[in-house]
C-alpha cells in the first residue's frame, strides 16, 4: 500500500486503538504494524505530535520487570478529534467503495 | 545496525530539536522491549527504519507545532512537573553549533550492570535538563527510571544504591556508579583531552585497503617520496576516554585494515571534539580502497584500484583522475565526486550529488530528496535517462515534454550511459 496513504490512517488507527486501552510505546506498535505493514519507528513521531496537540498524554507505569514504562493515554479532545476522524473516514471509504465496487 | 549506532544517529540528527531527550529515551525503551521479546538488535533496528529519516519526521511536525509549543516538558511529570517552561538557559550561551555538540557530549561506559543502556540514556538526558534548569530554580526532582535525583539547594540527592550525582560549577552534572566501570558526565562544559596518535605501516604485498573512521572526519592523500603508508589520528576526546581511543592497525594476508577503535564502544561518537583521521599513500601506492565513517566525513584524493565510501551523516568529497571504479554511499552526506575517468555509482537519501568526471563512464546517480548536478566535459557525448517525480529535469538544455517525470535519450552519437534518480530533488546533466 503506498506510504502516503498509511500514514494518513495511521493517526486514525492509533486513536482508535487508545479509545479502547491504554499502551505503552512498544505495544502500540505492534499492534498497529501486525495490520498495516508501516515503518515502526514513524509511530513515536506521531505520538509525539498527538501529545503536543493534547489528544493523548502520558504517565509512567510499573513494570514487572525492567524499569517503569511510559504509557499513552487518549484525552477528552482525542476523542473528540477521533470521533470527527472516523465520521470524515467512513465518508472517504464509503465513497472509494462505491466508485471501486461500481454499485450505483 | 545495532541500538548504539541507531541511538547515536537519531540523537545526532535530532540536533536541537525539542524533547529530543525524550525521544532517544522513547526509542531505547523500544529496543529493550523489543529485546525482552528475544528479538535481535538489528531486528528491531530494520523495523524501526531510517534513524535518519524519523529524525526529519520529528523535526518537520517541531517546527509546525513550534509557534504555539508550551515546551515538550512532559506533561506526565517525569521530569517532575512543577515547571513547565523551557529551561532558561538551556539554550542560551552556546551557539547553535556549539550546543550541537555540547550537548550531544554522552559518553557513557557501559560495563555498571545495574543500569541498561536506555535508563543511562534517560539519566543523561534528565541530568542535564537538570543542571540547565538549576539556575532558575530554588530546587529540581528528576523521576528517572530506576533512580530519584533531587538537585536542591542543599546539593543533589538519588535514593540509587551507590549512584553519586554531582553539579559542577559550570552547570554540568556527572553521575558516576559503583566501581569504576560506569561514569556518565552531562551538561554543557567539561574537559577533553588532546588525541595524536602515529603509526606507519610498509605496504609491499597490500592490494587492498580498508578505513574506518567511526566518528573521526577522514581524509586520504598522496605523499610524494615515501614507501610507507602513514596514519594519525588527532583531535580532542572527554578527558575519560582519551586514554581509551587506539589507532588500530591490522594487517591479514593482502589486506590492511585501519581503524579508529574506542574499547568501551558505547558510546565515544557522543564524547568527541573535531577528530581527524589523516593518512598518507606513497605515489606509487594502488589498492582497492574501502573507507567508511559513521558521522565523519571522508575526503580522498589520489589513485586507487576501485574505491568505496560509505558514511551515515558526514560528506564524501572524491577528487582522482585515474581510471577505477567509485562507489559512494550516504543516508544525509553530501557526495561530490570529481575528476574520474571510471565508472560511477552514487547514492544519497537525503544528500544531494555533484558529479564531475573527467570522462564519463557508465554512471548511476541516486538520491531520494537531494537535488542532483553532474557537469561533463564539453565534447562529451553519452546516452542518459533522468527522472524525478517532483523535481526538475535538465538534460543540456533539454526539458521534458507535458509535465513528465522522465527523459531519456543520447547527445550527438551517443555513449557511455548514465543513469539519474531523484524522487522530489532536481536533476541538471550538462
Amino acid at each position: 500500500m503506498n506510504t502516503q496513504f498509511k500514514k494518513g490512517v495511521l493517526e486514525l488507527c492509533v486513536l482508535a486503538l487508545l479509545s479502547r486501552r491504554d499502551y505503552y510505546g512498544y505495544e502500540l506498535v505492534g499492534a498497529v504494524d501486525s495490520d498495516l505493514a508501516i515503518a515502526e519507528g514513524s509511530v513515536y513521531p506521531l505520538l509525539k505530535r498527538l501529545r503536543d496537540e493534547g489528544y493523548v498524554e502520558t504517565y509512567l507505569e510499573e513494570s514487572s520487570e525492567g524499569p517503569p514504562r511510559k504509557y499513552y493515554r487518549i484525552t477528552k479532545s482525542g476523542r473528540d478529534w477521533n470521533e470527527s476522524l472516523l465520521v470524515e473516514w467512513r465518508a472517504f471509504a464509503a465513497a472509494v467503495s462505491r466508485i471501486t465496487e461500481d454499485k450505483k | 545496525m545495532k541500538e548504539s549506532e541507531f541511538i547515536a544517529i537519531l540523537s545526532h540528527e535530532l540536533g536541537d530539536t525539542a524533547g529530543w531527550e525524550d525521544i532517544v529515551r522513547d526509542y531505547a525503551a523500544h529496543f529493550e522491549d523489543g529485546r525482552a521479546e528475544g528479538r535481535s538488535e538489528d531486528e528491531i533496528a530494520a523495523s524501526l527504519g531510517s534513524p535518519a529519516s524519523i529524525a526529519r519526521e520529528f523535526r518537520a511536525s517541531g517546527r509546525a507545532a513550534a509557534s504555539g509549543a508550551e515546551g515538550s516538558l512532559c506533561p506526565d511529570g517525569t521530569w517532575g512537573a512543577e515547571d513547565r517552561s523551557r529551561p532558561e538557559n538551556a539554550s542560551s550561551g552556546t551557539s547553535g553549533h556549539e550546543s550541537q555538540s555540547g550537548r550531544r557530549k554522552l559518553a557513557i561506559g557501559i560495563t555498571a550492570a545495574i543500569l541498561v543502556v536506555g535508563t543511562s540514556l534517560g539519566i543523561w538526558a534528565a541530568a542535564r535538563e537538570a543542571a540547565a534548569r538549576r539556575a532558575t530554580e530554588e530546587g529540581i526532582h528528576v523521576s528517572l527510571p530506576g533512580m530519584e535525583v533531587h538537585v536542591g539547594s542543599e546539593g543533589v540527592r538519588t535514593d540509587l544504591p551507590g549512584m553519586k550525582v554531582r553539579v559542577g560549577g559550570s552547570g554540568g552534572v556527572s553521575v558516576s556508579g559503583p566501581g569504576d566501570g560506569y561514569e556518565a558526565l552531562f551538561g554543557e562544559t567539561r574537559p577533553t583531552a588532546p588525541i595524536d596518535l602515529e603509526k606507519e605501516s610498509p605496504l609491499a604485498g597490500v592490494s587492498s585497503l580498508s578505513v574506518s573512521a567511526y566518528v573521526a572526519d577522514l581524509s586520504v592523500k598522496r605523499r610524494p617520496g615515501s614507501e610507507k603508508l602513514s596514519a594519525r589520528l588527532s583531535g580532542r576526546v572527554a578527558e575519560a576516554y582519551a586514554k581509551e581511543v587506539e589507532l588500530g592497525l591490522e594487517r591479514k594476508g593482502s589486506e590492511l585494515r585501519i581503524e579508529m577503535l574506542s574499547p568501551t564502544g558505547f558510546d565515544l561518537r557522543g564524547s568527541t571534539e573535531k577528530l581527524s583521521l589523516e593518512l598518507e599513500l606513497p605515489e606509487s601506492f594502488e589498492a582497492a580502497v574501502v573507507l567508511e565513517t559513521v558521522t565523519g566525513s571522508i575526503a580522498f584524493s589520489g589513485r586507487a584500484k576501485a574505491i568505496e565510501a560509505r558514511s551515515e551523516t558526514g560528506e564524501v568529497g572524491i577528487s582522482s583522475s585515474s581510471a577505477f571504479p567509485v562507489k559512494v554511499r550516504t543516508s544525509t552526506g553530501e557526495i561530490a565526486v570529481s575528476g574520474t575517468t571510471g565508472g560511477a555509482e552514487l547514492e544519497s537519501e537525503t544528500g544531494d550529488i555533484l558529479f564531475t568526471p573527467t570522462r564519463l563512464a557508465e554512471t548511476r546517480l541516486r538520491t531520494s530528496t537531494g537535488d542532483i548536478r553532474a557537469e561533463l566535459a564539453q565534447g562529451q557525448s553519452f546516452s542518459y535517462r533522468v527522472s524525478s517525480s517532483t523535481g526538475e529535469l535538465d538534460v543540456r538544455g533539454e526539458r521534458p515534454k507535458d509535465h513528465d517525470s522522465s527523459l531519456s535519450g543520447q547527445t550527438g552519437s551517443g555513449g557511455p550511459s548514465i543513469s539519474a534518480e531523484s524522487e522530489t530533488g532536481d536533476i541538471v546533466i550538462d
